[in-house]
């Protein structure tokens, strides 16, 4: 195989994304749900019980 | 165990293995043994991939961890999304497009045979050594708690993988892991559930969580910057997102359950998956650990958790013993009253009673611990993965203590299922059918994979059963692929990224990585979750360096034939 090159990885060429609709909003989506996650962990740490 | 407990893990355990040889029945070449024929969908992919990583020590060594020192292991998993993301973008295109059994297979199309074979060798070994340990670890336990001996429990759980493993292949592997995965939730839930309806009924799940939170294990969050110290957030977020990159890009136990995706689409969403779910998953997890520390404040736990150990300091007798059980006795009773009248509304003047108290109990836990660290001659003492198995058998009903047992064989079983597939797998596609026969034939390399598959389970048996007699050394061994998954993941960082990477620079970086990953387990108190970051960051520089060098040289060199 050739070294990976400026262009690659190639754009997908099987299945669609489902729900999201691309890879860009499914990869945000993540992140995004990893910081709140991360940031109700932190509030469930220091919430007044 | 009660008849109905015997009953419910008889039947999870014939019904498993049934289902896990009826599921991968119809193997006739080695991509279907191996890779599922490339036609599984992303959940069941998704929940192979969680059931893989989720052992059975994980499974009990978390909730005793959350009840000794809190919920803060739980930054362990905050690199784990990022890493997923990094690795749908980076790694999984390249080995789906360029159809590899493993990952290794790869470094050979990108580099030499050479630095395949050295990764290839790095993960058998690494992971080789760990299959024993995923299995003796759980017996062990299992056979202190249920008072069987370790041999039988190592022969069910290794025998009855084996069986379904050799049969059945990658199929086998990922449709008992979805079953074993729904298994394991149900368990989480359950105890989750159990253990919060077991707390007195004047005594709420705030009351709960608010003392919990007075004795610190609730924190999560360290924002410390040092090296050394344990689970702080940034070791969490930088040294684990390393560690989950290697894992689940370079570890041919998770390569190989995303490449049996359908497609390339199928293969990423089953990572995303676990990015979405694995943070929740833990924090149940860890959460029904500490409901079970606040458990024990209105039942009375054992002075040491692990029995046998108990009753050698009981037969020891040590003249300190009975000062030690009267002064633990008397600080549980103190912290009980002290945390009832905490839950009755007088927090202001219950918490510094009750923090005393716990402090009290936890020095007499201290005091026995060295009693039978002096007895056993020095031997370090934890009793950690045995909290949750005992308070499982003694205060859950009949039946249910049976599941959440079967809960812990699954856990082991989805662990050992893809590790003994991808030992064989990669014992097969890297050295057999590169060194040895290429060109077997279908059926020759279908009965190689399944005694390869056999080879591998009965090691880990024969180590499992031997790891008794190594003591420490099983520590060590336990951490091994964070000593060899940094030098891994900078070879695959330096063929992914960098076109200018070439062989040479990668076999030489590899080697470097892991004499620096060496020096640093031996020689530096830096806290292990590091060791991949520094691990990887070794091979990148050296790998990059000694391309640039060669290139440069290349260059200065004068063309060949050419004249002086």
């Amino acid at each position: 195989m050739d070294a990976p090159t400026r262009r690659s990885p190639q754009p997908d060429d099987d299945d669609p994304v489902p729900i999201f609709g691309s890879w860009r909003a499914i990869y945000t989506a993540v992140v995004v749900s990893a910081l709140i996650v991360m940031g109700l962990v932190a509030l469930f740490s220091s919430w007044p019980y | 165990m009660d008849p109905l407990d015997w009953t419910v893990l008889t039947a999870y355990m014939v019904a498993i293995v049934a289902f896990g040889v009826w599921a991968g029945r119809g193997n006739q070449r080695i991509d279907e043994f191996f890779l599922a024929g490339r036609r599984m969908r992303w959940w069941a992919v998704g929940l192979s991939v969680m059931a893989t990583q989720i052992s059975a020590i994980t499974f009990v060594g978390t909730t005793g961890q959350a009840y000794t020192d809190g919920m803060r292991f739980l930054v362990f998993y905050f690199g784990l999304p990022f890493a997923m993301v990094t690795l749908c973008v980076t790694v999984v295109p390249f080995f789906y497009r360029a159809r590899v059994f493993t990952a290794y297979e790869y470094l050979e199309k990108r580099f030499d045979v050479r630095t395949r074979t050295l990764t290839s060798l790095l993960f058998l070994f690494g992971r080789g050594l760990s299959v024993g340990v995923t299995l003796y670890a759980p017996s062990l336990v299992l056979s202190v708690i249920l008072g069987w001996s370790e041999t039988p429990t190592i022969l069910l759980m290794g025998g009855s993988t084996i069986v379904y493993v050799i049969y059945g292949g990658n199929r086998s592997v990922i449709w008992t892991d979805v079953v074993q995965m729904a298994i394991i939730w149900f368990g989480i839930f359950l105890c989750f559930g159990v253990a919060v309806a077991q707390l007195p009924a004047t005594f709420t799940l705030r009351d709960g969580l608010a003392l919990a939170q007075t004795t610190g294990r609730l924190r999560v969050m360290d924002f410390s910057t040092s090296l050394t110290a344990p689970y702080t957030l940034w070791s969490g977020l930088i040294g684990g997102f390393f560690i989950m990159l290697s894992y689940f890009g370079c570890d041919q136990s998770q390569v190989q359950r995303y490449l049996a995706g359908s497609s390339l689409t199928q293969s990423r969403l089953s990572l995303l998956f676990n990015a979405f779910l694995k943070v929740p998953m833990q924090f149940l997890i860890l959460l029904t650990g500490v409901l079970v520390f606040v458990f024990y404040h209105f039942h009375t736990p054992p002075l040491l958790w692990n029995r046998v150990e108990m009753q050698k300091l009981e037969a020891a007798a040590p003249p300190e013993l009975a000062e030690v059980r009267v002064r633990y006795d008397a600080a549980l009773e103190a912290r009980s009253a002290a945390a009832t009248a905490f839950g009755r509304g007088e927090r202001q003047t219950a918490t510094e009673r009750y923090l005393a108290a716990n402090r009290e109990v936890d020095a007499a836990r201290k005091q026995a611990i060295a009693l039978v660290e002096r007895i056993d001659g020095g031997k370090r003492y934890n009793d950690t993965n045995y909290i949750f198995p005992s308070y499982v058998m003694a205060h859950l009903p009949h039946g249910l203590a049976g599941l959440v047992i079967a809960v812990i064989f699954a856990a082991a079983m989805s662990t050992l299922s893809g590790e003994f597939n991808s030992l064989a797998t990669a014992t097969m596609i890297d050295f057999y059918k590169r060194f040895v026969r290429s060109g077997g034939g279908d059926a020759h390399d279908l009965l190689v994979s399944r005694i390869l598959t056999a080879a591998w389970g009965v090691f880990a048996c024969l180590v499992a059963l031997q790891a008794g007699r190594f003591g420490s050394a099983i520590e060590t061994v336990n951490r091994f692929g964070s000593y060899v998954y940094g030098p891994i993941l900078g070879i695959f960082a330096l063929a992914v990224l960098t076109p200018g990477a070439t062989a040479r620079g990668a076999f030489w970086g590899g080697l470097a990585g892991e004499a620096v990953v060496g020096w640093l387990v031996w020689r530096s108190p830096v806290h292990f979750l590091w060791y991949t970051v520094i691990g990887a960051a070794a091979v990148f520089v050296v790998g990059l360096g000694s391309s640039a060098a060669a290139a440069v040289a290349s260059r200065a060199a004068p063309p060949r034939g050419a004249s002086t």
